[in-house]
């Protein structure tokens, strides 16, 4: 190989490897997000379990018993399986939702997080909640019969906190 | 607004040694070395073949610092910033153990994305992948832990800290506020489960630390598509530090978990501060702004993710930044004092806004002076120094934020030093007995005396850092607010190892201004009103979600008579039958200097005895002919009894002659005999005290960060064009039941006090000169002035 080629193949494996480190390296952060089916194995020291909470039709139709299992069906024998480590079945599950839901109707609760079973079949749940401004999460001590909630905690805290500004009433 | 650069912060020899790199591997085939990282116009490579098993690349600051540049663009490829390969983890997914806990550190790309798993633990993934954000976490999360975690064993195991030790003993160092075995009682995690880190969150423009989950989440600059949050180690540390912060603050009350109820959930938890503008939520973020500086001791953070328009808000940690503005000094006169530069914004300095982040500056920029003091006066590395300031937070935040009320695991019984009693703790811990500048700097400084100015071990080997060190430091910060160390806490009995206290030099105070209490009256100028109601159902729903899922407030802090709608909220901005109202109280600073951290309160307090006013307390009303009763003295023992520690609120009743006022109580009474009104239609059928009007609780401060001299709040924190904006910490919050009549009067015992305030904290009476008064007297008048407001209930 004389020189210009010995220049030329160095080149050439510096742009060979390149393009295979830009290939492997090809996956970026705004690819989409595939959400793992189990979030259980986030944690396993600690049994988690998600869902979204029921539209205002969806709690209707729980109510009324139209479809009980409606926002659960996708998640499937998995999430059946999850459930049985709080000691619920899906039906169990679906009735403790509602409940959690109408007893603590102050609470604009977005979404519920099973995390632990505590004895005397007290639930801690992890509530995703809404406001006008932003998500907070709270956990919380629920009786999984009643659906009360016994005990609040925690808090987030936000680099930039979002706190509503309050306007000086007219009189 | 774009910083510049300290020359002392320049990364140099960073491009040129990139250059070299790059020249070297274009011509030598070796550049595929699986050890090397390939660098040229597009950068490091960082592949999984340039890194060893076990290894990756990272930026190893941010990318401000990083290049030197302080104009770095956002499309600045930051491939060409990646360092050396460091070690990351041998394990197959970014996860860590920690003593006591298994995988107390995950890191995953989001919520409910497992953690990746990489069969060959080599770590190298290019920089833009949402791979290379969770080992960039990962990596700078765990160094945090190791520093953190191991100069805590190392403390422990060198006998610097001694908690097994009962502090009465010769060979005690000090008395510590940590617990015993607090690594085998899981006290140094979240025993409930470990901490788990999305660094590359799907949440726009910020960061956050969520306590009850136990997670970290790092967003993305929605202005800049390849900014996010996990490239800036300084916001991972910042973040971060909150967590140690909440551990902190916890190990106590996590070790009295784990020795009482380990196998259920841990709940009985402390939080530095509110969402809403208060001191301790400042504190929180000086504290986790120092975690920063506890890294990399450098008095910047944020430059990358927070520092270039329009977001803005990099925050210094020292006064020689060039952010601030002029006459901000590392010196005597120039230092960022409290409480003038409370509300002071280092990127926009004509903003008067309430806002922690930039309240907590005071403390982030007094601990990095300290550090460099002791380094300095000791000899030590500046590390040295800022580990034996992280050493002082620990003590101090164990013990304020201790529940159990010890403070001391040699503390026992019936005594208690810190947050009254675990009955009252939570309560006095939030809202009565606050952390505030002064309460933290005082317990700081008593830590800071006990290691470092001990005569024989202490940790500062040259034996130079004395009190008046401590003291003339803390006192150009504006914050020497105390008299005395307070070593015998606030308990009804002192320690065995405390019976008194040391006072400071008095002489040391030069800047540091104690304001007599009386000088916070209520407003009385006729050209503004006393009170402010809030009373629009908008706000008022919106308000209360917000306390609802800020955790300040719960569904049973609300009536159950309240409907979910807050129907009966008219807006017409004054108090009306069914309403949930915010009250703003017009308090005024007549002095002649800034008063900081200035609170009224609205929780119970001991004001009557026999379920009747005291007419004998400083606002000598009511006398006894409109219903008063003389009370006898306050004491340890009588302050929570059931007849005097009542309900602020209280009612006029006419009973044909004369006009009394009642409690609740009593006019609940009166109600039942005349119109037969039932404990079910009292606001919480249980408790006929509050029946009528009630403070909720959770809600019941109104927290105002300074009022200037000579004015009131309205006037200090207005903007250019006059206007001001409340939020939810700046006013109190009060229910009113439906069944109220139209045209009762109503009179509210209220209780206001500041952080600068002489009399707010000290007793003359105590037989200590310049001791604090006990947890207990905080139940009734001596630390507070009584500010009565009335107002009739409207239609």
């Amino acid at each position: 190989m004389n020189k210009k080629n010995k220049i030329f193949f160095y080149i050439t494996v510096v742009i060979v490897a390149s393009a295979v480190i830009l290939k492997l390296n090809s996956k970026t952060t705004s690819s989409p997000k595939i959400p793992h089916p189990n979030v259980n194995q986030i944690q396993p020291k600690d049994t988690e379990l998600t869902t979204s909470v029921p539209t205002k039709e969806e709690t209707k139709a729980v109510d009324s018993n139209l479809d009980q299992d409606k926002v659960l069906k996708e998640k499937g024998s998995k999430f059946e399986e999850e459930l049985k480590k709080f000691d619920m079945t899906i039906d169990q599950f679906n009735e403790f939702r509602v409940k959690l839901i109408a007893k603590n109707y102050r609470y604009k609760i977005e979404e519920i997080k099973l995390l632990k079973l505590n004895p005397k079949g007290v639930l801690e749940v992890s509530l995703k909640l809404n406001t006008t401004q932003t998500y907070y999460y709270i956990n919380a001590l629920v009786d999984k019969k009643t659906g009360i909630i016994q005990k609040t905690w925690g808090q987030t805290r936000y680099e930039f906190p979002q706190d509503p500004k309050i306007t000086l009433p007219v009189n | 607004m774009v910083r510049k650069l300290d020359k002392n912060t320049m990364l140099k020899t960073r491009p040129l040694k990139l250059l070299g790199t790059g020249l070297v591997c274009l011509f030598i085939s070796s550049c595929i070395n699986p050890r090397t990282g390939k660098t040229g116009e597009s950068g490091t490579s960082n592949s999984k073949s340039s890194v060893a098993a076990g290894y990756g690349r990272v930026l190893k600051d941010n990318p401000i610092i990083l290049s030197g540049n302080a104009s770095l663009s956002e499309d600045y490829n930051l491939a060409k910033l990646l360092g050396d390969q460091v070690p990351i983890t041998n394990n197959t997914t970014l996860t860590r153990d920690c003593t006591g806990q298994v995988e107390c550190l995950t890191v995953v790309e989001d919520e409910n994305i497992e953690a990746f798993i990489n069969s060959d633990k080599r770590w190298g993934y290019g920089v833009y992948t949402t791979e290379f954000l969770q080992i960039n976490t990962f990596y700078h999360i765990n160094k945090v832990m190791e520093k953190f975690y191991g100069a805590l064993k190392n403390n422990l195991s060198n006998n610097l800290v001694v908690p097994y030790l009962n502090p009465t003993l010769s060979n005690s160092p000090y008395p510590t506020s940590l617990p015993m075995d607090l690594f085998a009682k899981k006290a140094n995690v979240n025993p409930d489960r470990g901490l788990v880190a999305f660094a590359d969150c799907n949440y726009s423009s910020n960061a956050y630390f969520d306590s009850g989950r136990f997670v970290l989440c790092f967003g993305y600059d929605p202005y800049f598509d390849k900014v996010k949050f996990a490239q800036d180690p300084t916001i991972i540390y910042h973040e971060y530090g909150h967590t140690l912060v909440h551990i902190m603050l916890n190990m106590r009350n996590a070790a009295y978990h784990f020795d009482t109820t380990p196998n259920v959930s841990f709940t009985n938890k402390s939080d530095l501060g509110t969402f809403s503008y208060d001191e301790a939520g400042a504190m929180n973020e000086g504290l986790a702004d120092y975690f920063s500086f506890f890294i990399n001791q450098r008095a910047h953070f944020a430059e990358w993710a927070l520092g270039r328009d329009p977001i803005t808000s990099s925050r210094p940690m020292k006064e020689d930044d060039s952010l601030h503005a002029s006459g901000i000094e590392p010196d005597e006169a120039g230092r960022l004092s409290y409480p003038d530069f409370l509300n002071y914004d280092a990127n926009n300095h004509s903003s008067k806004a309430e806002v922690r982040h930039n309240a907590g500056m005071i403390l982030s920029h007094y601990l990095v002076a300290l550090t460099e003091d002791i380094a300095s006066k000791c000899s030590i590395s500046k590390s040295t120094s800022s580990t034996i300031v992280v050493q002082l937070i620990n003590e101090t935040l164990s013990e304020l934020g201790d529940l159990t009320s010890r403070g001391n695991d040699f503390y026992l019984g019936s005594n208690y030093s810190v947050n009254l009693n675990p009955t009252f703790a939570k309560e006095w811990f939030s809202a009565v007995n606050p952390v505030t500048y002064r309460k933290f700097a005082q317990t700081f400084a008593k830590y800071l005396k006990a290691v470092l100015v001990r005569n024989s071990v202490g940790q500062c080997v040259s034996g130079n850092y004395d009190t008046d060190d401590i003291e003339t430091l803390l006192d150009q910060y504006g914050l020497l607010l105390f008299r005395g160390y307070n070593e015998n806490g606030n308990g009804v009995n002192s320690p065995a190892w405390a019976s008194g206290i040391t006072t400071i030099n008095p002489l040391n105070r030069k800047k540091s201004e104690l304001i007599a209490k009386n000088l916070l009256k209520i407003e009385s100028r006729s050209t503004f009103s006393k009170i402010t109601i809030f009373d629009d159902r908008t706000t008022i729903t919106s308000t209360i979600d917000s306390l609802l899922a800020q955790n300040n407030i719960t569904q049973d802090s609300l009536s159950a008579l309240t409907p979910a709608n807050y129907g009966y909220n008219n807006g017409n901005g004054k108090i009306s039958p069914g309403e949930i109202v915010g009250i703003y109280v017009n308090v005024f600073n007549d002095s002649n200097s800034n008063m900081g951290g200035v609170r009224v309160l609205a929780n119970d307090w001991a004001h009557m005895e026999n379920n009747k006013p005291c007419s004998n307390l400083s606002d000598a009303y009511p006398t006894l002919a409109q219903g008063g009763t003389t009370c006898s003295s306050l004491t340890a023992t009588n302050f929570s009894n059931t007849d005097r520690f009542q309900p602020v609120c209280m009612i006029e009743y006419n009973n044909g002659s004369s006009t009394q006022l009642l409690s609740q109580g009593e006019y609940f009474t009166k109600m039942k005999a005349e119109s037969g009104i039932l404990e079910k239609d009292c606001l919480d059928p249980l408790n006929t005290k509050t029946c009528m009007i009630r403070a909720i609780k959770g809600a019941s401060t109104q927290s105002l960060s300074k009022i200037g001299p000579k004015s009131n709040w309205l006037e200090t924190i207005k903007n250019d064009k006059g206007q001001t904006s409340f939020s939810s910490g700046n006013l109190m919050f009060f229910e009113v039941n439906k069944n109220l009549p139209f045209g009762t009067n109503v009179v509210c015992r209220l209780r206001a006090t500041f952080t600068n305030c002489d009399e707010c904290s000290h007793d003359a009476n105590s037989s200590f000169p310049g001791d604090d008064y006990k947890d207990w007297q905080y139940a009734g008048e001596a630390p507070f002035n009584i500010i009565d407001i009335n107002f009739q209930i409207s239609d």
